[in-house]
């Protein structure tokens, strides 16, 4: 099952999307740097990915981050171009949300027809917690899960479905840099959600490395707990009410509350995202169905079965909401809070 | 003595001194809402905040943590509008309780050594010691949970800064001592508080000023006890202060303050507790201690209103110990607990900002010798940020029909304790 290596000299465009598993290969491709350096393979720059480079090039930044200048970008080809490398790798999911013009520039400055684009597509009962659960914490989501999932499951009006679908349907993704890059130069990973090295022996294959060169990488970008959530959206929900600019989100939420509330080992009776409820399973079963025959006829390499992206969804019972949340968690999101307000006033300090 | 309440000479200065958590909130906010009543009788609550919490500190040369000191002639100006009041005059303080003996004798001196009547509020042990715990914890970063403090405070040697503190705010005898020190004992007042009776300490006022009874009904504050569940968020937060090396910064003092606004505004949930009565442990020790205030205040000499007996504790011998304390809290309190927080410094920063913009104006020179910093993105939004939020707040209110419970205004109950 392990695809052909890519012809020397090509740049694999790591495109996530998000949630797929993108922090685990990134923060293994950056941990096996000069590995991949031995064998002819470059990961640009020294942070676990290309991150804003590819903001630059995607031209948007986040919520609240100060605009990118396109330098970044311009620098991290530079180094494609000065490494003289058999293969180059570059990886951000980003990537995933540039609008059609951004995606033809972004494939001709990699070098046109050199650039071969690799995807991730994710069993949905999987993917929409997982989602869910990013969008909390970086999209500022007030919706619970259960709102949410009837927005892009039943809403095809509103915006969420279509923010959803954009990045993760399947159709969608291919198409958006199948305008550039022709489909047999294309690889979708259907994930198997049974085997978390699947997408390090890919890559290996696909970039002519050694098998099991790329190990687990330190930190990975491990879900929030329900109950993390939980508290994180009703901030939101209390920052939405107040009005509360973006930078100051960005400073006092991310810079301050999410670290710390990330960093507090896990407290007695917290649960994870619940799956699917029930009254969705039906849906995105259906919706499963039509992923797989996505991917068959896509064009593309396909790695791994689609057949696994069609198999029945797992349900969860219902979870309420938590309407209770550990002290601990608590006290470690104000302190952090007034930890990164602290900081700013005295630069010399450090994060604990 | 013995006696019920009698009206006060005709320009008698009344000085409530607390002390901390004894009703004085209540009584506070009484005397502030009916100030129009109180002029109607010749009786003048000067400034016009609910207690002269500014006045006491310039006195006592005391602040919030951190801050400069409240100036001299905020306590000169009180003497002046006293000294100018016709009739009486009531004044109230709990923080007057920890007056040094100079303080208490500038006090007397400034005020009118022949008009000053100085009124101690006795409470119940048992009754004292869950409030002024939980106090302390909201307000000066203890960090002992109720069980380790009831320790320290309840220790024969009193060693620790926990027991010294109480004992100097709540000692009847040194309090009653310090004031009489300083005036004669007809004018010292000890008013032993009734736990059964709501209306006692209203009713007192009302007679001591020749105010109709009845005229001092409740304020639409009342210093209310948190939950245990909260107040373990502050004690949590508290540790957290410690552990970062942040305790003494003034920098806490508005996103505490706000955080407790936040924490406040859930409602409360079936699962939280209040604070548990005192673990049987306590029993002896509570017993010997309540018995020497009520012998203390019957034999002060002083004019003591009700009855001494009142302060005596029986234990109950089945009193569970206390347990851990809990570890959960509603999501809601936690939520609301961090975006006051959130929100405080952001109100703090912005008022960093117009402090600097004024002070730049006004000293045009000294801008050119250093340029001001560069606008931090944080401050920039916040002053039509916070407008928006209070229109936000009021149709998000409207639309919840008002059932969030949140107030939605500053909490006048804040203060650091010493």
């Amino acid at each position: 099952m392990s695809p052909e290596p890519l012809p020397p000299g090509a740049v694999l465009l790591h495109i996530g999307p998000y949630k797929t598993g993108t922090t685990a290969i990134q923060r293994s491709l950056h941990q096996h740097r000069a590995d991949l350096a031995q064998h002819g393979v470059l990961y640009p720059g020294s942070s676990p990915r290309q991150r804003k480079a590819s903001w630059a090039a995607v031209g948007r930044s986040p919520r609240g981050a100060e605009p990118v200048a396109m330098e970044a970008w311009r620098r991290m080809l530079r180094e494609v171009e000065e490494a003289g490398a058999q293969r180059v790798v570059v990886s951000s999911e980003d990537f995933t949300s540039a609008p059609p013009e951004a995606v033809r520039s972004i494939v001709e400055d990699l070098g046109g027809d050199r650039v071969h684009v690799v995807m991730v597509i994710r069993p949905l009962d999987r993917l929409l917690p997982s989602s869910w659960q990013q969008r909390v914490k970086s999209a500022r989501e007030t919706l619970t899960l259960d709102e949410w999932l009837r927005e892009v499951l039943e809403s095809p009006g509103g915006w969420k479905g279509p923010t959803f679908w954009k990045n993760q349907g399947v159709d969608n993704l291919v198409e958006r840099y199948a305008v550039v890059v022709p489909r047999d130069r294309i690889t979708i990973i259907v994930s198997d959600e049974s085997d978390r090295t699947q997408q390090m022996r890919t890559f290996e294959s696909l970039l002519g490395l050694p098998t099991g060169l790329l190990t687990p990488g330190e930190h990975e970008n491990t879900s929030l707990s329900l109950d993390r959530t939980e508290l994180l959206r009703r901030v939101n929900l209390l920052a939405d009410e107040r009005g509360w600019s973006e930078s100051s989100r960005r400073a006092l939420i991310h810079g301050g509350m999410l670290g710390d509330l990330r960093r507090t080992p896990p407290q007695p009776g917290e649960r994870l995202i619940p799956g699917l409820p029930a009254w969705a399973v039906d849906r995105v079963a259906e919706l499963g169905h039509e992923r797989a025959d996505q991917v068959r006829a896509s064009g593309c390499h396909v790695v791994g079965d689609p057949a696994w992206l069609d198999a029945p969804p797992r349900a969860a019972d219902a979870a309420d909401l938590p309407e209770q949340v550990s002290l601990t968690l608590a006290a470690a999101a104000v302190a952090g809070v007034v930890d990164a307000v602290l900081r700013r006033e005295s630069p010399d300090r450090k994060a604990p | 003595m013995v006696t019920q309440p009698e009206l006060l000479p005709d320009r008698a200065v009344l000085v409530h001194i607390g002390p901390y958590k004894t009703g004085t909130t209540a009584i506070q906010t009484s005397l502030h809402e009916h100030r129009k009543e109180l002029r109607a009788h010749a009786v003048t609550y000067p400034g016009d905040y609910h207690r002269q919490m500014r006045p006491s500190w310039a006195l006592l040369g005391r602040s919030r943590v951190g801050e400069p000191a409240v100036p001299e002639r905020e306590w000169d100006a009180m003497v002046a509008e006293v000294r100018a009041a016709q009739g009486r005059v009531v004044i109230s303080s709990e923080d007057f309780a920890s007056a040094r003996p100079h303080h208490a004798q500038r006090l007397v001196d400034e005020l009118g050594p022949d008009r000053v009547h100085v009124l101690i509020v006795a409470r119940r042990l048992d009754k004292l010691l869950p409030s002024a715990w939980q106090e302390r914890v909201k307000s000066v970063n203890e960090t002992r949970t109720y069980d380790a403090w009831l320790r320290e405070v309840l220790s024969v040697e009193r060693a620790s800064d926990a027991a010294r503190t109480f004992w100097h705010n709540h000692g009847l005898k040194t309090l009653v001592e310090r004031w009489r020190a300083v005036l004669p004992a007809d004018r010292v007042l000890v008013l032993v508080n009734d736990e059964e009776d709501r209306r006692l300490q209203a009713a007192t006022f009302e007679q001591l000023l020749g105010l109709p009874d009845g005229a001092l009904t409740p304020g639409a504050l009342a210093n209310t006890s948190l939950s245990m569940e909260r107040i373990e968020l502050c004690r949590q937060v508290n540790l957290a202060v410690e552990a970062r090396g942040w305790v003494g910064s003034r920098t806490l003092n508005t996103p505490r303050r706000a955080m407790l606004t936040g924490l406040r505004s859930a409602p409360l949930r079936d699962f939280e507790s209040r604070i548990p009565a005192l673990p049987s442990w306590t029993g002896p020790r509570l017993v010997e201690l309540s018995d020497e205030r009520a012998r203390t205040v019957a034999g002060s000499g002083v004019r003591v209103i009700g009855d001494p007996d009142l302060l005596r504790y029986t234990p109950d011998p089945d009193a569970p110990d206390l347990s851990e304390p809990p570890s959960v809290l509603p999501t809601e309190a936690a939520a609301n607990a961090i975006e006051h927080a959130l929100a405080g410094m952001l109100r703090r920063q912005e008022r960093q900002e117009r402090q600097g913009r004024q002070e730049r104006r006004a000293r045009p020179r000294a801008v050119a010798a250093s340029p001001s910093p560069p606008v931090d993105p944080l401050t920039r939004v916040t002053s039509r940020a916070m407008l928006r939020e209070v229109a936000r707040r009021q149709r998000a209110r409207l639309r919840r029909g008002g059932t969030s419970g949140r107030t939605g205004r500053g909490d006048p109950r804040d203060r650091s304790d010493p």
